[in-house]
Order: C-alpha cells, then structure tokens, then sequence
C-alpha cells in the first residue's frame, strides 16, 4: 500500500475520536478538583517570600559586618574575621543544623498580616536598598 | 428595555489567574474546555483503556505546577505535552507496550464502499499502532503537528526544543510510520 505525507496528514485528525467520545468529562473534571483539593492546592511559589527570605539573609550578614568593622572602617579584630563567625564556631552540628533549617523556612511575619515589600512605598524601597548595599 | 449583554466567556489565562487565585470552579471550566482534546490526543497515541486516568493525571500535574506554564505555548498544547508525559511515565512503569482497541479507530468516510471502507478501516488500524510505538518525541511531535495542525515553532515551545528539532523528528516519525504502512 502506497501512503503519501498528504494520507498521513489526512488521516491523523481521524485518530482517537473514540478516546475522545468516551470520556466523561465532567467526572474527570470533579476527580481533578477532588485530588488538588486533597493536594493542598496548587503548588504555588511564593516568589516575595523567597525574596524577601534572601534579603532578610543579606541584612543579616550586612548587620553582622556592620556590627563587627563598626562606622570607621577599621579591620576587624584577629581571630574574629567575620561578623558572625565566633558565635557560629561556638555551636555544635546539631545547633548549625537548626539554625540553617530555620533559615529555609518563611518568616513568620510573612505569613500574617504584617506588612510586606508590596506595601512599601518608594522611598521606604530605597532606603532598605540603601541599607543592604550598605 | 434592552437584553442585558452577554458577559464574554474568560480566556484560559483569565481562568488560571482564578484558579491561582483559589477559584477552583475555574479549574473545572479549564478542565472541560480542554479534556476532550487532551482525550483525543491520548487516543491517538494509543493510551486505550488508560486515557481517563491519564487526562485526570495530565490536568492534575498542570494546575499541581502551574507556575512552570510561561504562556508560550497555548494551555491546551501544554496539556497534551503533559499528558504524552505522563502516558511514557505509564508505559515506563509498566513496561508495556501500547494497547490500541479497534474500538478507537474512527471508521473513515469510504463513500459506503464496503471495499474501500475496508482498505482505510485497517488503515487508520496500522496507522495508529504504529504511531503508539514511535519513541515519545517522535510520536509527540508528530500528533501535536498532524493531529493538532501545530507549527513547528509552537511544537518546539511546547515540548522546549528548537524548530529544527522539531522538523527532524516529524521527518522520522513520518518516514518510519510510512515504512511500517508500506510494508
């Protein structure tokens, strides 16, 4: 049997119209309802938690930068290079694991009815740029 | 006094920006305006008995991961490549081969010519066994193009690759599918 690209573009249309005439749609319909509902909704990201969790680590370590040179510029003290550092070292594993668990979760405020970066006006916006650039 | 205007039915986009916003009745509109196409689609990938559960799958997987959906590709498209998905998942956990029922084959017009609607009745048969067995791309590209009338740039978004690509295996798929059917 000869079979040209147009037959084959002809009868592709043609396939799976039973498929199609046999489901129930609205019983697929309320089954996908039913399982997002059991899934907990879509998995929805929360790109200003995240953001706002990453900025909330950059003050951080900017905080512990500027707690630790101080306001004239000078180098820390030997021994203590960074910020944060002596008081890290001085936790054991299970406690660093604690700290670095807390850190992926999103901050309670962000979750309540505080406000958040969307309700920040423009010249609160530069200011919390200004401080993380320090 | 005038008939109150009809209220334009939304567009998917405005029925996922719902659905996101946790209107869940959007999701079952969204549902019913694309699962007969997504059925179709199965069906002609040879899903046979599985294409209920796999549209359930398919919408499932798309609202569960919306995020992932950028728009380029329509949102019915994008289902379809979901659902060819999930039915290479099907078969990888199984480890079975499509099972195409002659009771999916549409009988073809043959102008009531008990011969000739013979000869395109085992056609379509060939046919669309053949295309169950083409590997996932080819088989993917090959319905979203023949059976969805996609432009390769379309295909390409939908199943992210290139145009070229694209092109590449619907030639494959074409030419293995007209090979089997020849022979």
């Amino acid at each position: 049997m000869r079979l040209t690209d147009q037959d084959l573009e002809r009868l592709a249309p043609r396939l799976g119209a039973r498929a199609e005439a046999r489901l129930d749609v609205d019983r697929v319909a309320a089954l996908v309802t039913a399982r997002l509902a059991n899934a907990g909704g879509a998995e929805r990201r929360r790109p200003v938690w995240r953001w706002l969790a990453a900025a909330a680590g950059v003050l951080l370590v900017a905080g512990a930068g500027f707690l630790t040179f101080g306001t004239d510029g000078t180098a820390p003290r030997v021994g203590h290079p960074v910020g944060l550092t002596p008081s890290l070292l001085d936790l054991s594993a299970t406690e660093l694991r604690t700290v670095l668990d807390s850190l992926d979760q999103p901050a309670p405020m962000l979750v309540s009815s505080e406000p958040t970066i969307d309700d920040l006006d423009t010249e609160q916006l530069e200011a919390l740029l200004t401080l993380m650039e320090g | 006094m005038t008939a109150p205007a009809l209220q334009p039915e939304p567009d998917d986009a405005a029925l996922i920006a719902r659905w996101q916003a946790g209107d869940q009745a959007a999701a079952t509109e969204l549902v019913r305006r694309h699962a007969r196409a997504v059925a179709r689609f199965l069906g002609a990938a040879g899903a046979g008995e599985d294409v209920d559960d796999l549209v359930q799958e398919a919408f499932f997987r798309a609202f569960r991961y919306i995020d992932r959906f950028r728009g380029g590709s329509t949102f019915r498209t994008w289902v379809m490549t979901i659902a060819g998905n999930a039915l290479t998942d099907l078969r990888r956990r199984h480890g079975r081969r499509s099972v195409v029922s002659l009771g999916d084959l549409e009988i073809p017009d043959a102008a009531a010519d008990p011969h000739r609607e013979s000869v395109a009745r085992d056609l379509l048969d060939r046919v669309e066994r053949q295309v169950a067995l083409l590997p996932p791309m080819q088989r993917n590209v090959f319905l979203l193009r023949a059976h969805q009338g996609l432009e390769y740039d379309e295909i390409a978004v939908a199943l992210d690759t290139s145009p070229g690509a694209a092109r590449v295996h619907y030639h494959h798929a074409v030419r293995r599918l007209k090979a089997v059917v020849e022979g």
